[in-house]
């Protein structure tokens, strides 16, 4: 470490507290306006013309902002601070400055723990810049156009500290998305519940009548808590937003709100939905305080975060709902890979082992969500001719596409996209390793190569698939 | 659509009408932050026992408007904060601003100078009333500004690097740094802005590689290459890396060496810092305008020569080259030492390593006495 040059010939910033006596030439430092000369007593003194580089004050950040000098009871109270965040690129510069200077007036550490975030980059990975204005989002434009919610998640998820984050318009339109989704399962929930349901605890949900589904969302409400309250701690934001996010779209809209049309549990519906809210409250302040304003007199911000239950654990019923949901999310699969129309019922035969009484009772829920016309539920049977098939634990199910799709045109159909499709990828692959090719193309067109590469590797498995499940 | 009129009609939740259709953003954001604040809620709970938890902002300059860079952070920190807050902690968020010394004051002269103003002719104290006049502005803004990403700061202790505490903070560890030895006076070797008149923090300017001209250069025994032939006038040492067995003889050794303005007289010295790959492994020796060189007569105690004043231009110690710029000067010693035949040969498109303020002004290394 070399030494700090601290002074500036520059007119803004802090003057240099150096005096110099015009009578007697003494120099000496005072932190106040001296009125004399400490030597000679004379009143004619000169202050230096210099300023502090501006490191200086920033170097005392942490405990000046707090009172100090004085003996505050901030200053007893919030320091040291908790986290310093910042961007990497100024770690040496004022995080090394901050160590350095406040051991030295308060022995003390000035953070426990340091957190740095990456750079903000274009879609291409492009440095953002003022001098290519091109290049440039400008952050209140998006506030303007997406609101800030869906730009402080735009920001957070998929980032991790250190790393560079790449940022573009569609992606926080994306996430605008998810904010009107939060808004209209609010608007679906508050159609289908009374007002006393929303005021429901977890004694209320303990009495009421729960479905095996209820206790799968309950017992799935109380993992997520658990672990983006972990994930929290750890400062994993990213992580814990994607675990939010996946479970209210993917788990509490998809799953339950449809699995739970059939019974509907009012207090578990209300009970569920604010926790949803509560835990989402720190990464989209306004949408979910906006939605509180309608559940309760007290605000969000205020709210305390909620603490997982022990009597909100229903492992049995968890696996079983588990099973019901790959049952419908095999069907789903397979009618979408054969080109089945989207409107069309179809039928599907379950071998369903030990599982026979479940599939039996929720034979409603895989027929609604499944789109099936039919359900023929048996413990178990001879493999199903001419039918698409697939395999769930111990469970088999079958659709019979006979009179669906012409079982030898699809076959040929498909041996002819995997042709077009491995051709595709070794292209390429030569491409790739075309020295002159890697050499001479820009950076981006390699990429995204690369990316194709792997598209369509992706696609030919799936191809492959299909094919195989037309027994 | 009957649940919605039943409700209505029985009165409870009417506020449940008010859930549109669709959620605009725009509508809420900025109500919802204004009854946060109405209501204290970003202010820490004094009474409660918990743990404290506390993040200092980093405060943005207050010369601009948020970016994108800002933008991540106060959404960083917010999330944190409101977890902690929500979990009952003691939670403090503090704002602030800085008043970013040279950014704002280059600044404030950018604008300055489109009315035809200057600092000088201002003189000291319209000028800092002007800055404080912007900053005040720039504040404003980005108070704003940060209120729009939802940050859930305390307000009510917001600081600024300039303000009166913080001024007395500062002043205070000066203080005590200076009674302590911690912070002396004394000639070193610095980023120099001709431009700015002051020196430059390493944070403050950029590196830029150009090609130009090396100079080969027959000097004494040695033949050795520069990029910047003028500052042979301010040479006080010839350095060679003491495993490079070429130059062995030569250590600790004294030299007369022929120059454009007379003989001079340099030392040889042995220093690991030099690459024996760079030229010919033998370099000259400039401590005063080189940090490596600077090093160098540090460790061995070499005498410092400075011939480059804080303009950028040749000092009177260079006679008839006094006063020229350092690019001027450059010319016309090559010129002159071609006549001499001082000059063995002059390599076209080297790569130089040069350094910049911002990307803009050319820097030079300078001595400059400093605290």
């Amino acid at each position: 470490m070399k030494d700090w040059c601290i002074s500036r010939q520059i007119w803004w910033g802090h003057r240099i507290p150096v005096w110099y006596c015009q009578g007697c030439e003494k120099i000496f430092v005072s932190a106040d306006k001296p009125e004399k000369c400490p030597k000679c007593k004379g009143k004619k003194l000169k202050q230096d013309e210099d300023t502090l580089d501006t490191w200086f004050s920033s170097g005392l950040w942490t405990f000046s902002t707090l009172g100090w000098p004085k003996d505050t009871e901030d200053l007893k109270k919030f320091h040291p601070t908790s986290v310093m965040e910042t961007g990497y690129d100024i770690l040496f510069f004022w995080i090394a400055r901050m160590i350095l200077m406040t051991t030295y007036v308060l022995k003390d550490i000035p953070f426990k723990t340091v957190y740095l975030h990456g750079l903000v980059r274009t879609k291409t990975g492009e440095k953002m810049s003022k001098s290519k204005p091109e290049t440039c989002i400008d952050p209140l434009d998006m506030i303007e156009k997406y609101g800030a919610d869906a730009l402080r998640l735009s920001l957070i998820v998929g980032s991790s500290p250190g790393n560079d984050i790449r940022l573009y318009e569609e992606k926080i339109a994306g996430y605008r998305n998810f904010i009107n989704k939060i808004w209209n399962s609010a608007r679906y929930v508050f159609m289908n519940i009374d007002k006393e349901d929303i005021k429901a605890t977890i004694e209320d949900v303990l009495n009421s009548k729960l479905s095996r589904v209820d206790k799968w969302i309950l017992t799935r409400l109380n993992e997520v808590t658990e672990s983006v309250t972990k994930k929290l701690e750890k400062h994993a934001l990213s992580d814990a937003g994607t675990e939010i996010y996946d479970f209210l779209w993917g788990e509490f809209c998809d799953w339950y709100l449809e699995m739970s049309k059939v019974n509907k549990n009012k207090k578990v519906l209300a009970y569920v939905f604010k926790q949803i809210i509560v835990i989402l409250h720190p990464f989209v302040p306004f949408v979910t305080e906006a939605i509180w304003a309608h559940v309760d007199p007290s605000m969000l911000i205020k709210k305390e975060w909620p603490i997982p239950e022990k009597k909100l654990k229903f492992p049995k019923e968890k696996a079983e709902i588990n099973i019901i949901k790959s049952i419908i999310a095999e069907i789903r699969t397979l009618r979408a890979g054969s080109n089945v129309d989207i409107t069309k019922k179809v039928d599907a035969i379950i071998y369903a082992g030990k599982h026979e009484a479940l599939i039996h009772e929720k034979s409603e829920i895989i027929k609604k969500l499944a789109h099936l016309e039919k359900l023929d539920i048996r413990k178990s049977g001879f493999k199903v001719e001419n039918a698409l098939s697939a395999v769930v634990k111990d469970i088999e199910i079958y659709l019979p596409l006979k009179g669906l799709i012409d079982m030898d045109k699809e076959k040929t159909k498909l041996k002819k996209e995997i042709e077009n499709a491995r051709g595709l990828v070794v292209s390429i692959e030569g491409k790739l390793k075309n020295t002159g090719f890697l050499k001479n193309a820009p950076k981006e067109v390699v990429e995204r190569e690369k990316a194709r590469k792997e598209e369509f590797i992706g696609k030919l498995e799936k191809l492959e698939n299909r094919l195989n499940s037309l027994v | 659509m009957s649940r919605i009129y039943k409700i209505q009609q029985k009165g409870y939740f009417h506020a449940m009408i008010e859930l549109a259709k669709t959620y605009t953003a725009q509508q809420y954001e900025d109500e919802i932050y204004k009854k946060w604040e109405k209501a204290k809620s970003f202010e820490p709970d004094m009474k409660s026992k918990k743990s404290s938890f506390t993040i200092s902002m980093p405060p943005p300059n207050a010369t601009g408007t948020l970016h994108l860079g800002h933008a991540i952070m106060l959404a960083i920190q917010d999330i944190m904060t409101r977890f902690k807050r929500m979990q009952g902690h003691p939670t403090l968020w503090l704002p602030g601003t800085d008043h970013a010394a040279i950014a704002t004051q280059n600044k404030v002269e950018k604008v300055l100078s489109e009315k035809g103003l200057d600092r000088h002719t201002l003189g000291r104290e319209k000028f800092i009333k002007e800055v404080k006049a912007f900053v005040a502005d720039s504040q404003s803004t980005i108070r704003n500004q940060i209120r729009k990403m939802g940050s859930s700061c305390d307000w009510s202790r917001e600081r600024y690097t300039l303000d009166k505490g913080l001024s007395q903070a500062v002043m205070e560890v000066f203080e005590r740094m200076y009674n302590d030895g911690i912070i002396y006076r004394g000639h070193r070797l610095v980023n120099w802005c001709p431009r700015c008149g002051s020196t430059l923090a390493d944070d403050e300017v950029s590196h830029k590689e150009e090609r130009g001209k090396f100079y080969w250069i027959k000097y004494g025994p040695f033949v050795l290459a520069t990029s910047r032939p003028e500052t042979k006038l301010g040479d006080t040492a010839v350095a060679v890396n003491p495993k490079d067995k070429r130059y062995k003889e030569f250590i600790g050794k004294k030299f007369m060496i022929p120059g454009v303005l007379g003989e001079f007289e340099i030392k040889v010295v042995a220093d690991e810092s030099v690459d024996p790959k760079f030229g010919s492994g033998a370099v000259k020796v400039t401590p005063a305008h080189s940090f490596t060189d600077y090093e160098i007569a540090q460790k061995h105690k070499l005498p410092l020569k400075q011939i480059i004043d804080e303009s950028g231009r040749m000092m009177k110690n260079c006679g008839k080259y006094a006063g020229m710029t350092t690019l001027e000067a450059r010319s016309a010693i090559v010129a002159d030492m071609e006549k001499m035949g001082l000059i063995d040969h002059i390599e076209q498109n080297y790569l130089h390593n040069l350094i910049y303020r911002s990307g803009k002004k050319r820097l030079d290394k300078n001595t400059s006495k400093q605290i």
